[in-house]
């Protein structure tokens, strides 16, 4: 899962756009936020079901929710987003720079001057050359597997040239592209990248002392450029973290920490978990984790607990990947026939309703990108398409398959063999495929559920996908472009687990990408990213896709909530504990 | 016996007092021939007396029956195990059951699975069907095992006796159920490789395997022992002298003075093994949705607690009831085999 | 006597050795591929190499086993230049998701896991052992049939259902422990009573189970030693019924518990993985079990399995010796 910037490249055409996504979304922010005075002191408590956070080190840090934590609390970067609630939540701000990028040679050259005052909790200055070594870890990717992979994409350095600063190999190559001079950082980029200075919010881009960096267990301890430093970190146990004294407000415009002392609990059992949410017996603790299922609508229909939650589009598309190469769903009407016999309706219900599921989705591009987005035609437009499944429909388009492509019908109602299913092993999960299950097994498609480990699922799906014939998995957009979709999903990116390279069908395909990917044009590529949504979408590459809804709980004494769009996740930096 | 002790599961006998039990009935054996009747006929008589072990008992056998018989008994309430009840789900909770006490009816009368409105009457009954046949298949095979492996040991003794007793001291020191947890998924990938089986007929597979394989060590020793000292009395003497082949003492003498060792392993061993499915279920390990299992139902009951606290009160209890019945069955059997321990 | 003794030592490192060579064995012919597992999204070929090389994969399984017998007794570094990991003695090897040695974290887990043990241990003794002796006294009682209730009742329930019931309908109900607290470790030495309300409740859990199974075996033994002849020659001799007991019943009675007990509790060392994971216990089982569903951390798992194993052998050891001073007969044998 990646995680969703929304970028405001034209801002009249995204901002109504948006204001849309907001609408299906609902109130998203509780309205006390704005009308009450932040409290500085306390202690402010998350809890989590989970052993430890992903990563604490920029490098390997890859979730919106995880970046917007420790990006408010610890790591700093050269520019951020602005933490606010709505749409200007997506907008740009210098952080330890003081501007938001000059770019130059046609955006093929990115300069930043830094900050005067910025320290790390040591009280050592953050240089010019903390900055270039944060980014040489990124080529060292036998230690760091997880970050994003942009630098390693844009940098002017030869694929392969620069190992990272452990080894040093091709250091000369990594000096020319990132060159300091006092306080001015200049990054000098293979191609033109007008969105760079996105990137640059990713705590991957920030600063790392290099006589404190540790390789591999920096993770445990990263040293801080923010208003907080960590006191304790023990997985499975507790992260403790107290005001860095070496921070100063005058050195940060964006920062405003209020509690003495933030703690984060993991492990907590989940029954456990979504006991303290109902009972509100943490009053200054705020839940990481969605609560489960029952215990979610449970908390969510009580009026009483109004003013402790949110329920809001999260940036992700979830998705159905179909494998479409030889002997697996090598036959569109196939894979049509599994779409049209899905019951959605009964995962909508499982999941408490549409107000928590979401939508069923159209396309991977998903409403929240803005001006990406556009509906497309058949899927679930189609006339014969029933949101509780449309089994009759599906027998039709089996008996067609079983003329003109034999194999995969064969695969697909073979009792022995039926299509297999991919899925991580979650309890969640376990529910839904009973009733994927029964739905498709209306229409004579037996399914063949197979669950795999849930801690390593994303880890393993490029493995997974040559096994499998559909593979559920979810996606958000890096910023708001679908050029970190489609062809992430569908084309040479990171992420494509439909096997489509196998098609006839993908020459032409990839071609359109790439003459998307390079179009400068914003409108005109917009409609290129539509007209390719809608292709991948008639191959039925993703049988299905979800625009996916997420709830958020915390306790009665939290104050200054808000949802931030660009991470998807809390405004973690302007939280506080009520008196 | 069944499992390290960490598994939760315990020991229900002790090596001693199985001994106690197996060396009574030997002596018997030799005492009432003059009384012309066998120790079977004795302990029958004993257990007959035993009221609690006679209710227990036909108890037990209920149900096992109704495990067996579920396809039939589910026809007769017409409702199906994996049929999904959704109109008895209120979609406005989070499809959560209709009515009082998880959704309990005359149509069903445990009432039906929050989110997929299953049938919990017919669910419990399937379910006790596969931790059963992984229960009765994982004892015997246990029991066969460490039948010919023990009186291999015993008999034999020498070369055979120490490689044998070397090799279970090597699985005794084995966390065998840590070791099951974390062998199980990566051998089922390779089993369903190999395509021996596949899905949940290669995870109840590897189970049954990996539970008869650190299963057998503790009643091979425990045969073993009763061997070693059989071979030793009189008859068997006797039998050799009058130069019968070891197999035929083996089958003749020693088996049917070892029967009273088995059926006591087997009586206290079936609800340890029972239960073991269930705790493999809670960690993951074992079958998988769509199909039934005890553990599953439990696993699922525990996650919805909070909401339809009834489903996992009448699954928990359904189990605790077999597991105690057979208990207390197997806690007669060995009353009746051996009246000496005098519960 | 001592040449006993070194030949049970002898064959109890043989044994280790052959358990840790077997685990090496094992997982190499699994298809595990700790490699892949710890490679993300972007994983290539040439990035898996790495990480099998980094994890000390990309050796023969013999060299690997060789490796790590080394390292337990010199060290170890995994990766290498300016991103090196030095592990000192007895390096159980580095788990690439907790980002330690895996020494320090079976050492961080012991403690947790001692503590469980030991007071589930006293639990279940004082409980065990008086329930039942004083069941045998008053055989046929209403409280030997209550006993009776108990012992079925304790062998009957699981413990992963036991622990979720006290959870559940225990401890949140009336809210008897700070939920966030659950499972939290405490120094027994300078917070005794956070020490206590962690772990009183597992260990209640753990010590119910084994209770039953003590009760059982305590009654049964002093039942059948109070028939025994030089019971009936102390009542013949007019000893007090109280002296008999104390002196005579109970000394017979409760040795076989002693090799029981040390050897149950030795089991406990190795990490109570259910009692632990209901609790969320942070102890041997609970590291061990979250290695295998969350990550598959290879290295954490023969570490865990390694340690646990080693307990049980030891206390054999024990036990055997013990038995070897107590009886002579047995150092012959």
């Amino acid at each position: 899962m990646n995680k969703l910037i929304i970028r405001r490249i034209v801002a009249t055409a995204t901002a109504a756009a948006f204001a849309a996504g907001v609408a299906i979304g609902g109130g998203a922010t509780p309205s006390t936020a704005a009308t009450e005075t932040p409290v500085t002191g306390g202690t402010l408590q998350y809890f989590t079901h989970s052993e430890q956070f992903p990563a604490l080190d920029p490098a390997n840090m890859y979730t919106g929710r995880d970046i917007a934590f420790f990006g408010a609390y610890i790591h700093r970067t050269l520019v951020q987003y602005r933490p606010v609630a709505g749409a200007a939540g997506s907008s740009l701000v210098p952080d330890l720079a003081t501007n938001t990028g000059v770019p130059s040679n046609k955006a093929k050259t990115w300069t930043y001057t830094l900050r005067k005052g910025i320290t790390w909790e040591d009280g050592s200055a953050i240089t010019c050359a903390d900055i270039k070594y944060g980014w040489s870890r990124a080529f060292a990717t036998d230690v760091f597997t997880e970050g994003p992979a942009y630098a390693l994409a844009w940098l002017d350095i030869p694929e392969g040239a620069y190992a990272g600063p452990y080894k040093k190999t091709g250091q000369d190559l990594f000096d020319k592209a990132i060159v300091c001079s006092g306080d001015t950082i200049t990054f000098k980029l293979k191609r033109s990248v007008p969105d760079f200075n996105y990137f640059l919010t990713y705590p991957t881009t920030g600063p790392i002392k290099a006589s404190a960096d540790t390789g591999d267990k920096y993770d445990l301890k990263p040293l801080s450029s923010g208003p907080y430093k960590i006191q304790k970190y023990s997985i499975n146990d507790e992260l403790v973290m107290v005001r860095n004294d070496k921070w100063n407000k005058s050195s940060d415009p964006i920062r405003t920490p209020y509690p003495d002392k933030i703690t984060v609990t993991f492990g907590l059992n989940e029954d456990v978990r979504d006991q303290i949410v109902l009972d509100d017996s943490k009053p200054n603790a705020i839940s990481l984790d969605a609560l489960q299922p029952a215990n979610n609508i449970k908390f969510f229909s009580d009026p009483a607990n109004a003013d402790r939650r949110m329920n809001n589009y999260d940036p992700y598309t979830s998705y159905l990947a179909a494998n479409v190469s030889k002997g697996h769903l090598d036959c569109l009407l196939v894979r049509k026939a599994i779409f049209f016999a899905f019951d959605t309706q009964a995962l909508i219900n499982l999941s408490g309703g549409v107000v928590y599921y979401g939508e069923p989705g159209d396309s991977p591009v998903k409403p929240v990108l803005g001006m990406d987005y556009a509906p497309t035609t058949g899927n679930i437009h189609d006339p014969n398409y029933k949101i509780d499944g449309n089994p009759e429909y599906a027998k039709t388009l089996l008996a067609q398959a079983k003329k003109s492509c034999p194999t995969a019908y064969n695969r697909a109602t073979n009792k022995s063999q039926g299509v297999i299913y991919y899925r991580a092993d979650t309890a969640g999960n376990k529910k839904a495929a009973v009733l994927v299950e029964a739905a498709l097994a209306k229409a004579g498609i037996v399914v063949n559920t197979v669950y795999k480990p849930a801690g390593t699922y994303n880890a393993n799906l490029t493995a997974y996908k040559k096994q499998t014939d559909i593979l559920s998995g979810g996606w958000g957009a890096d910023w708001a472009n679908a050029s970190t979709v489609i062809p992430e999903l569908w084309g040479e990116g990171c992420c494509n687990y439909t096997q489509n390279k196998t098609t006839n069908e993908y020459k032409g395909f990839i071609r359109n990408v790439n003459k998307a990917l390079v179009e400068l044009d914003r409108e005109k590529q917009a409609k290129m990213w539509h007209s390719l949504a809608q292709f991948g979408m008639d191959q039925y590459w993703y049988i299905r896709t979800v625009f996916g809804k997420s709830q958020q709980t915390w306790g009665s004494k939290i104050g200054g909530i808000y949802y931030w769009e660009p991470q998807g996740s809390f405004g973690f930096g302007q939280i506080y504990v009520k008196k | 016996m069944v499992m390290s002790n960490a598994s939760g599961l315990r020991k229900h006998v002790t090596f001693k007092e199985i001994c106690s039990v197996v060396d009574a009935t030997v002596q018997e054996k030799e005492a009432v021939d003059v009384a012309q009747r066998t120790p079977k006929q004795i302990a029958w008589n004993r257990f007959k007396q035993n009221r609690t072990g006679v209710i227990a008992g036909i108890i037990s056998i209920g149900f096992i029956l109704a495990a067996y018989a579920a396809p039939l008994i589910v026809q007769i309430f017409k409702v199906g195990p994996y049929d999904l009840y959704l109109d008895q789900l209120d979609p406005l909770k989070a499809n959560f059951p209709i009515g009082t006490a998880g959704g309990i009816s005359w149509a069903h009368p445990f009432g039906v699975t929050p989110e997929d409105g299953r049938d919990i009457f017919a669910n419990v009954l399937f379910g006790s069907r596969i931790s059963f046949t992984v229960a009765i298949i994982t004892t015997i095979s246990s029991i066969g095992l460490g039948m010919l492996l023990g009186i291999t040991a015993g008999y034999f003794r020498g070369r055979v006796d120490a490689l044998i007793g070397r090799y279970s001291d090597f699985l005794f020191a084995f966390p065998s159920f840590f070791m099951i947890i974390a062998l199980s998924l990566p051998a089922v990938e390779r089993i369903q490789g190999w395509g021996i089986a596949q899905g949940n007929n290669a995870r109840l597979l590897v189970l049954i395997v990996f539970l008869v394989f650190f299963g057998w060590p503790g009643f091979a020793r425990l045969v073993r022992s009763q061997a070693l000292s059989l071979r030793e009395r009189d008859f068997v003497m006797a039998a050799q002298a009058q130069g019968a082949s070891n197999f035929r003492i083996i089958t003749k003498e020693l088996l049917p003075n070892l029967w009273s060792t088995a059926i006591i392993f087997l009586s206290l061993a079936l609800p340890g093994y029972l239960a073991a499915e269930a705790v493999f279920a809670y960690l993951g390990i074992g079958v998988q949705p769509p199909a039934i299992s005890f553990g599953l139902l439990l696993d699922d009951a525990r996650k919805s607690w909070s909401s339809d606290p009834a489903y996992l009160l009448i699954t928990s209890g359904y189990l605790i009831a077999i597991v105690l019945s057979l208990n207390l069955l197997g806690d007669a059997i060995r009353d009746a085999i051996d009246p000496k321990a005098d519960r | 006597m001592i040449k006993y003794v070194s030949q049970r030592l002898l064959y109890t490192v043989m044994l280790l050795l052959l358990v840790s060579l077997s685990v090496y064995f094992i997982f190499d012919l699994l298809p595990v591929d700790p490699a892949r597992l710890v490679c993300s999204k972007q994983c290539t070929p040439a990035l898996v190499e790495a990480n099998r090389h980094r994890l000390g994969l990309d050796v023969p399984v013999l060299q690997q086993w060789w490796n790590f017998i080394y390292g337990l007794f010199a060290g170890r570094n995994y990766a290498e230049g300016a991103a090196a990991l030095h592990c000192p003695a007895p390096a159980f090897g580095y788990s690439f998701s907790r980002h330690e040695c895996v020494t320090t974290i079976l050492a961080k887990a012991f403690p947790v896991t001692l503590s469980l043990a030991v007071l589930a241990f006293i639990l279940w003794m004082t409980l065990g052992v008086s329930l039942g002796v004083l069941a045998a006294r008053k055989k046929g009682s209403i409280f030997d049939k209550a006993s009776t209730v108990f012992v079925l009742i304790g062998t009957s329930l699981p413990t992963f259902l036991t622990g979720v019931l006290v959870v559940i309908f225990i401890i949140l109900k009336f809210n008897l422990v700070d939920p966030l607290e659950i499972g939290n470790w405490s120094n027994p030495f300078t917070d005794p009573l956070g020490w206590l309300s962690t772990f009183i409740w597992p260990a209640a859990t753990l010590a119910f189970a084994y209770a039953a199974t003590y009760t059982r075996f305590t009654r049964s033994n002093v039942i059948e030693t109070m028939t025994e002849d030089f019971i009936r020659t102390a009542r013949a001799k007019g000893l007090s019924e109280k002296i008999i007991l104390r002196k005579h019943t109970l000394r017979a009675a409760l040795a076989p518990l002693a090799t029981m007990a040390g050897l149950d509790f030795a089991g406990l060392l190795g990490g109570a993985i259910i009692t632990e994971k209901v609790f969320g216990l942070d102890g041997l089982g609970g590291i061990s079990i979250n290695a295998v569903t969350s990550s598959y951390d290879l290295p954490i798992i023969v570490g865990t399995t390694i340690v646990a194993s080693a307990f049980v052998v030891v206390a054999n050891l024990i036990v055997d010796i013990t038995y070897a001073f107590i009886d002579p007969r047995v150092r012959h044998a």
